[in-house]
């Protein structure tokens, strides 16, 4: 989930309203936003929604806020200016087709830069290429002060090693390959450009770099300040679609802090889905119908023609329209997220307000039921707890070490995690044993005899099925005492196999975790169900245990169901 | 006082008060009174000073002797080397050798016997023979000595003052010094305690000996008894029902899962059915099959753990593959514009281990469920996160499915409001929009706690078109998750989540 951090006067300038603490947290609910932290005027709020970049700014709450209290739609007019911009141009090199083909930009000006506004800019910025642009591979935002920029723009694609500029933050020129290996920057997002023949540039007409997408702008072009009015913006990568919706939301942004959107037209030398000559902002959105009945049929009620309207409209959609039940709406032109009615449904939910339904009683009948080895598993529970063991329940995320090594079984086959965080959870349990050791070992002060047991899931490697892996249910029982020896344990096993009604026979096996002539099989037939036996003193020393332990560990489907 | 609540020692300690409630009796007394060994008037000294029937009025310091092994040799002999020696030199004649001759004592004993009596003027040497200088103290050893000492002594000690003062001057003088030399008699000190009843020890008396308790009461019943039936006529030691035993170690349920057992129990009684499925999940039942993009934020390397080997399933499961696979590029027949990118199958193959509990509901939808519904599951799952005191190695989410042709979002709100009432027993509840990528529209609910406010019970929606169509499911679906391990918390007062988990017994035993 996308966490952002606003200035709160900012943000209440922009959302025309002041707010307290609880009334901040009630409006942004509307937003599906909560205030994960305040510290004096730095509020840091989360956003659940991950489908809707263009509320990851202070700006795009505001919005959002502003038109559901005002339900009136906002007017960005300079999405509509289709004509070509003869003024502003970009020029595309048709060598960057295979390597970053696509740039949309615009410019702005009259905007008022102050801290917090250059702040919350450089904050949607890096919000929108880090998260909706997944670490700037799909999406990558450059602004830059305008003033000096000298048009038509090129975006070239040229050599890394024969090219070079001052990049943001050094005093001396380096090549472009050279800014991958020893800039910081650069470092971060090498391996977005480190394959390739030739590495994208941005330069004015006069050649001069604004930046070398999608890794650094220049020391010279590429530096916005506070105070600064005039703006240019521009976002590169491999879709279209995204970077036209993240220059749309900068767009937005930038018109709600009171600057003027000049469109920017590029022209490239092949084809794109949108063609070759592209004016930027761009409204990427297209008109949709929803069906009245549809939203009766999700909703459960009936919504008046009137609240659907005042809803849409408050939601930010355009051009609501309607009539003879189907009501025909265009999103707002930051938004990107309308897959399908229902999710215009939604919005008008939330436009009317959740509080505004009554909740209805489900009336269907249905059968309630318990999965039949949950059921089995039960019962293994209830024998244990009358044959007076106390039930332990334990991680299956585990050690690696503790399932095999110390268990003096380090070639013991388990399911191990390829992306561990840690050596204590680098893999799932193939046995409850290690998991009942533990509870031993940090038990020592409890009275004794210890008797405990855990009916569980494990999870096994099975070549033959489809996973390669099998999730089994275990019962393991443990006996710690001075007393506790093999036929001690063996009772409970024989309550269960009398109570359950299965016979079993224990063949001896040599088992490292266990004292040599002293654990077996649990068998029925020539099928193995579990082991028993007395732990060796070796694995009670490496697990710095002080009594005898005995145990038996059974699948449960040793009962036939 | 409740007679009861007297043991048996106590009841015959106050008996020896019994001729004169107020007369004093020291330890010794006690115990020839009560006829009880040390320990046991020890012991029940204790309870009834604590009890405030009994107080201690003095300390008496008492020397008692008793025969060393040299001691018991001379009784058994009936002489020591003086009384032998100036036995016979008061009859004969006789010499150092003569005496050395008689084997009752060895020749060392009989030379210091000599030694020492010449030393104090009892005897002397005239030409060879022993003659006797003072007969006065020479008739103490002879006719005193053995009879008032040696043979006083059973086998307990006695008390010095009990002695006459001669034979006191003769023990003070070869008394062996606490651990050396070989002297006959020993020397113990010991301090003795002094006892009074209280006045309340004094009425409890009068009670005891009116209720005619002797403590000789018999404090248990046995088979032989019943059998043989001399119970009959025997008088049975009354308990004291004020004294607890301690609480015995059983066998029971773990608390956290006892927890969960009764939201299953709940949930089943709500007419729900229980799913379950595999710990390690395929991509496609775990994300793609729940209409969650291969570019989602939650589907990055770090939100999910991915399994070692093998690292794929076999196989795609078709005819579902195919078709959500179409969800996810154009929408497919589901009315949506889908996501818009390509769809990658050996992603989709990839095997995590389960990271959300949806996985169960989407194998549910695709396994011609019934219509209408319900389906629900508690599942262990997983995520990589650093472990705190909020955040657990492995969580549980209990989670399901309602499916039917009346299903909306007013009967999802009806649901939660089930769900607040019967398993948080919670009758304030609030709605808050919520995002999650496979429901539209989506529900946080939200129930008033009388001291933490509102807090988080869970979240809902209903499952989107594209990814019920896909599955072979035309009806609208709830779907619905709890945070059980949330609850489970409030409800076991647990402020550290992987206390849930605790490996320690006491921890677990000792919860109610």
């Amino acid at each position: 989930m996308p966490t952002i951090t606003v200035n709160k006067p900012d943000f209440e300038r922009l959302a025309g309203q002041v707010y307290s603490s609880e009334s901040l947290s009630a409006a942004l609910e509307t937003a599906k936003a909560e205030i994960d932290a305040e510290d004096g005027d730095t509020l840091r709020i989360q956003l659940k929604d991950t489908n809707r970049p263009d509320l990851w700014s202070g700006e795009g709450l505001a919005r959002l806020l502003k038109s559901h209290r005002e339900n009136v739609q906002l007017d960005y007019s300079f999405f509509n200016a289709s004509d070509v911009s003869q003024e502003r141009e970009v020029i595309v090199d048709p060598g960057l087709r295979n390597i970053r083909p696509y740039i949309a930009a615009f410019a702005c000006e009259g905007i008022a830069i102050d801290d917090a506004a250059l702040d919350a800019l450089i904050e949607a910025q890096e919000k929108l290429a880090d998260g909706y642009g997944r670490g700037r591979s799909v999406v990558a935002i450059g602004i830059y002060d305008a003033s000096d920029i000298v048009y038509p723009v090129r975006y070239d694609a040229v050599d890394p090693d024969a090219t070079a500029f001052v990049p943001l933050e050094f005093e001396e020129e380096m090549s472009l390959r050279q800014i991958l290996s020893d800039h910081p920057t650069g470092r971060m997002y090498a391996n977005l450009l480190e394959d390739k023949d030739k590495f994208p540039l941005i330069r004015d007409s006069r050649g001069e770099v604004l930046s070398m997408p999608p890794v650094i702008n220049s020391q010279s072009l590429g530096r916005v300040e506070a105070g600064d009015t005039f703006l240019f913006c521009e976002a590169t990568g491999p879709e279209l679609d995204a970077i036209l919706l993240s220059m749309a939301i900068m767009a937005v942004n930038m018109a709600d802090r009171g600057g003027r959107i000049y469109p920017v037209t590029v022209r490239y030398p092949y084809h794109t889905p949108r063609g070759q000559v592209l004016t930027c902002p761009y409204d990427l959105t297209e008109p949709v119908q929803v069906d009245v009945d549809e939203i009766y049929k999700v909703v459960g009620s009936h919504i008046s023609m009137g609240q659907i309207e005042t809803a849409l409209n408050a939601m930010g959609y355009r051009d609501v329209d309607v009539r003879d039940r189907i009501i025909k709406v265009r999103p707002a032109p930051y938004r990107d997220d309308i897959l399908h009615p229902v999710d215009i449904v939604e919005d008008v939910v939330i436009g009317v307000g959740y509080e505004a339904f009554e909740p209805e009683m489900p009336r269907d009948f249905t059968v309630g039921k318990a999965a039949p080895e949950e059921d089995l598993a039960d019962r293994f529970r209830n024998l244990m707890v009358g044959s007076g063991f106390q039930e332990v329940f334990l991680p299956i995320l585990c050690s690696k070490k503790e399932q095999t090594v110390d268990m003096n079984n380090p070639n013991a086959k388990i399911i191990s995690i390829s992306n561990p965080m840690s050596e204590n959870y680098s893999a799932i349990r193939g046995s409850l044993l290690p998991g009942l050791l533990k509870t031993e070992a940090t038990s020592r002060r409890a009275l004794y005899p210890h008797r405990i047991f855990e009916v569980g899931e494990v999870g096994v490697l099975a070549p033959g099925e489809d996973y390669g892996t099998r999730t089994d249910i275990h019962l393991c029982a443990l006996e710690a005492s001075d007393e506790a020896n093999l036929s001690g344990v063996q009772s409970y096993l024989e309550v269960l196999s009398y109570y359950f009604n299965f016979e079993y026979t224990i063949a001896p096996i040599e088992h490292p975790t266990f004292l040599p002539g002293r654990s077996g099989e649990i068998r029925i037939g020539e099928r193995v169900y579990g082991l028993i036996g007395e732990v060796h003193p070796s694995v009670l020393e490496t697990w710095g245990i002080n009594y005898p332990v005995s145990v038996f560990e059974v699948d449960i489907r040793i009962v036939s169901v | 006082m409740d007679l009861a609540s007297l043991h048996a020692l106590e009841i015959r300690i106050l008996r020896v008060y019994e001729n004169n409630a107020s007369a004093e009796q020291s330890d010794a007394q006690l115990q020839s009174g009560a006829g009880l060994g040390e320990g046991q008037v020890r012991r029940a000294v204790e309870w009834l000073i604590s009890k405030q029937l009994l107080k201690v009025t003095g300390e008496n310091t008492r020397v008692t002797v008793s025969l060393t092994e040299v001691g018991r040799d001379f009784a058994s002999k009936g002489a020591t080397p003086e009384t032998a020696l100036l036995t016979r030199a008061s009859a004969e004649r006789v010499g150092i050798q003569d005496l050395q001759a008689d084997e009752r004592f060895d020749r060392g004993a009989w030379g210091s016997a000599f030694g020492g009596l010449k030393k104090d003027g009892i005897v002397d040497l005239d030409k060879g023979a022993i003659v006797i200088v003072d007969t006065e103290r020479a008739s103490f050893f002879v006719d005193r000595l053995i009879p008032e000492l040696f043979e006083k002594f059973s086998d307990a000690g006695i008390e010095i003052d009990d002695f006459p003062g001669d034979i006191v001057q003769y023990i003070e003088a070869n008394a062996r010094k606490r651990g050396g030399g070989r002297g006959p008699v020993r020397l113990d000190e010991r301090t003795e305690r002094i006892y009074r009843l209280t006045g309340e020890g004094q009425r409890v008396l009068v009670e005891v000996v009116k209720a005619n308790l002797t403590g000789d009461e018999i404090s248990r019943l046995t088979s032989e008894m019943i059998q043989k039936g001399t119970w009959q006529g025997a008088s049975f030691r009354r308990y004291d029902l004020s004294i607890k035993p301690p609480r015995v170690l059983i066998g029971k349920h773990h608390p956290y899962r006892a927890y969960l057992d009764n939201v299953r129990r709940r949930l089943m009684a709500l007419g729900f059915e229980e799913m379950k499925g595999s710990l390690v999940e395929t991509e496609f039942w775990n994300m793609d099959a729940l209409f969650m993009p291969q570019f989602h934020a939650a589907r990055n390397i770090h939100d999910a753990y991915y399994v070692t080997e093998p690292t794929q399933s076999r196989e795609a499961e078709e005819p579902h593959f195919s078709r959500v696979a179409e969800a996810h590029q154009n929408g497919g027949d589901t009315g949506s514009r889908g996501w818009r990118y390509e769809f990658n199958p050996e992603q989709s193959r990839r095997l995590i281990l389960r990271s959300q509990g949806t996985a169960l509901s989407g194998r549910a939808l695709a396994s011609e469920p019934n219509i209408p519904g319900k389906y629900f599951a508690l599942a262990r799952c997983f995520r990589p996160d650093d472990v705190d005191a909020t955040h657990a190695a492995d969580f549980f989410q209990a989670e399901g499915i309602v499916l039917g042709e009346e299903i909306n979002f007013r009967s999802l709100l009806g649901l939660l409001k089930l769900f607040a009432l019967e398993i948080a027993q919670s009758e304030d509840v609030r709605y808050v929009p919520d995002y999650f990528p496979f429901t539209e529209p989506s529900v946080e609910l939200q129930a008033k706690h009388p001291v933490l406010g509102w807090i988080e019970l869970g979240g809902a929606g209903l499952f989107r078109p594209e990814l019920t169509q896909p599955l072979g499911v035309d009806v609208p679906v709830i779907a619905w998750g709890l945070g059980v391990d949330r609850m489970a918390m409030v409800a076991l007062g647990i402020n550290d989540i992987r206390d849930l988990f605790s490996t320690d017994l006491d921890l677990v035993r000792n919860t109610r």
